[in-house]
């Protein structure tokens, strides 16, 4: 009976991790570059009467739906790959491409942190039209002074995200490799790949799963509770 | 605990930005010289309750995390500083700048401020003047006399004088651009202040050092495109809906927490 309740309370919890990962997806439904993550209740039976229950989160890397922006700093990658960000502790991935020149003259994403080009250097563009070419490669005045480098990785599960929209590779360094002739395209933006109808039905899933087991958890209480009260008064 | 509840409360949070920038746009869809804004967002930080590749035995390891986003916050409301249509006004002191840089404009406390409007008046003393009556600078007077005023694309002033043919120059208008004009901060009457992140405010004759050149009888109109901002409030509107769902569905989520026990 205990293991009953036990199993219970893990299948809710796990539920509402669920809710939770759906909740920071419909968040971020406006957010640029944003990829929604996707949960998943995995139910292992140990024995007869125990079953493990754990929720695993995936990144969900679909392509968003790239939209036009009169802005020719913006860019976004039409396919694979990510724009590198130099950050205080290494580098970091993106999908954000809405990009800003900074007082200094490099170029750098709207929280001020530097992009990086082949090489890993920051871009320096100085004053003039600076315009994102389809390609990646950025032009000031028309000539041509650095390219955007762009990366893929062998194996996502091992993209980590960070918040703040960056990603963390945790994985072997030589899972990481240059796209070659990146899909880059100016004066667009990757709008979130959130799709909220399937987010909403998802979120009413798992609403009438943790339902049914509460609803099951209710149950065996109240038959335990009733059977507790039967032997105590057998005793008196 | 439910972290769904805070976290749908971070996108409604977020939308009602997004609703006030689109609301100050459409606002301002007859200003001069206004620049549309954009609010931007980005993701809140993710609690790893789990990361890929942690042992789930000695032998095995899970293949995959256990990430939990938390929401969403505003990162930055940018200006998007693409050139307006112009209007022909017909009025001499009406000016738009065709490319970059701002006109110069002394406030009455002494600092420079920065205009893309240039709906510009003589004041009693002469001087040309903004709307409000702050001078613009460098500073151009035009002599009560002058019968008519010509402004060159390079910025150059010069009155034609009563009973004189050839005109005679009488001043020079410059404007400033900066690095970062994004980073400037709007304080409200067309004005734009400089900040550490727009850089320093480089000043020049129209037409040099990339700056771009003025038009006289014209004047710039609203950036805003109207259709564009009609969608963005529908959609604003709806992911405002779509988190308010979240919000009940947690809420029932936790009632039923507590109808557990009878």
């Amino acid at each position: 009976m205990s293991d009953a309740i036990f199993t219970a309370y893990e299948a809710l919890e796990a539920r509402m991790r669920i809710v939770d990962i759906i909740a920071n997806n419909l968040a971020n439904v406006g957010t640029t570059g944003f990829k929604r993550d996707f949960g998943q209740v995995l139910e292992e039976v140990v024995s007869e009467t125990e079953t493990k229950i754990e929720v695993v989160s995936l990144v969900d890397l679909t392509p968003g739906v790239l939209v036009t922006t009169s802005r020719e700093l913006d860019a976004a990658i039409d396919g694979p790959g990510f724009f590198l960000m130099e950050t205080d502790n290494g580098i970091r991935y993106t999908r954000n491409g809405s990009f800003l020149v900074n007082a200094d003259g490099e170029l750098v994403l709207k929280d001020g942190h530097r992009i990086l080009g082949d090489g890993d250097t920051p871009i320096f563009v100085g004053p003039g039209q600076v315009r994102v070419q389809d390609g990646g490669d950025i032009s000031v005045d028309g000539n041509v002074i650095g390219t955007l480098r762009i990366v893929e990785f062998d194996d996502t599960r091992y993209l980590r995200k960070e918040g703040l929209f960056r990603y963390e590779w945790i994985g072997d360094p030589t899972g990481v490799t240059d796209v070659l002739d990146p899909r880059v395209k100016g004066a667009h933006l990757e709008k979130s790949n959130v799709n909220s109808v399937r987010e909403m039905i998802e979120l009413m899933g798992a609403f009438r799963e943790f339902e049914s087991v509460s609803q099951t958890l209710r149950s065996v209480t109240t038959e335990m509770n009733k059977q507790l009260l039967a032997e105590m008064a057998s005793l008196v | 605990m439910l972290r769904a509840l805070h976290t749908a409360a971070t996108g409604m949070q977020a939308q009602q930005i997004n609703i006030d920038t689109i609301a100050n746009n459409i606002a301002n869809i007859n200003t001069t010289g206004f620049k549309s804004v954009r609010a931007e967002f980005q993701d809140l930080l993710y609690q790893d309750l789990r990361p890929a590749g942690t042992a789930s035995s000695s032998s095995t390891e899970y293949p995959t995390g256990l990430q939990i986003g938390l929401g969403t916050m505003p990162v930055a409301t940018a200006r998007n500083f693409a050139q307006g249509d112009f209007r022909q006004t017909d009025s001499p002191l009406d000016l738009v700048i065709s490319g970059k840089g701002f006109f110069q404009i002394t406030l009455p406390s002494g600092e420079t401020a920065y205009t893309r409007d240039g709906s510009f008046h003589v004041n009693q003393l002469g001087n040309v003047v903004t709307a409000e009556g702050n001078p613009l600078t460098p500073a151009i007077s035009i002599p009560a006399e002058a019968q008519n005023v010509v402004v060159g694309s390079d910025g150059t002033v010069s009155v034609t004088q009563a009973g004189q043919s050839a005109a005679t120059p009488i001043g020079n208008i410059q404007i400033a651009m900066f690095q970062n004009p994004a980073g400037l901060s709007a304080v409200g009457r067309n004005l734009l202040m400089p900040s550490t992140a727009s850089g320093l405010a480089t000043a020049g004759n129209p037409g040099t050092n990339g700056l771009g050149l003025l038009n006289q009888g014209f004047l710039e109109m609203s950036n805003v495109n109207v259709v564009g901002e009609m969608v963005n409030m529908i959609i604003a509107q709806r992911a405002y809906e779509v988190n308010s769902r979240a919000v009940r569905v947690a809420d029932d989520m936790l009632q039923q927490v507590n109808n557990l026990v009878r």
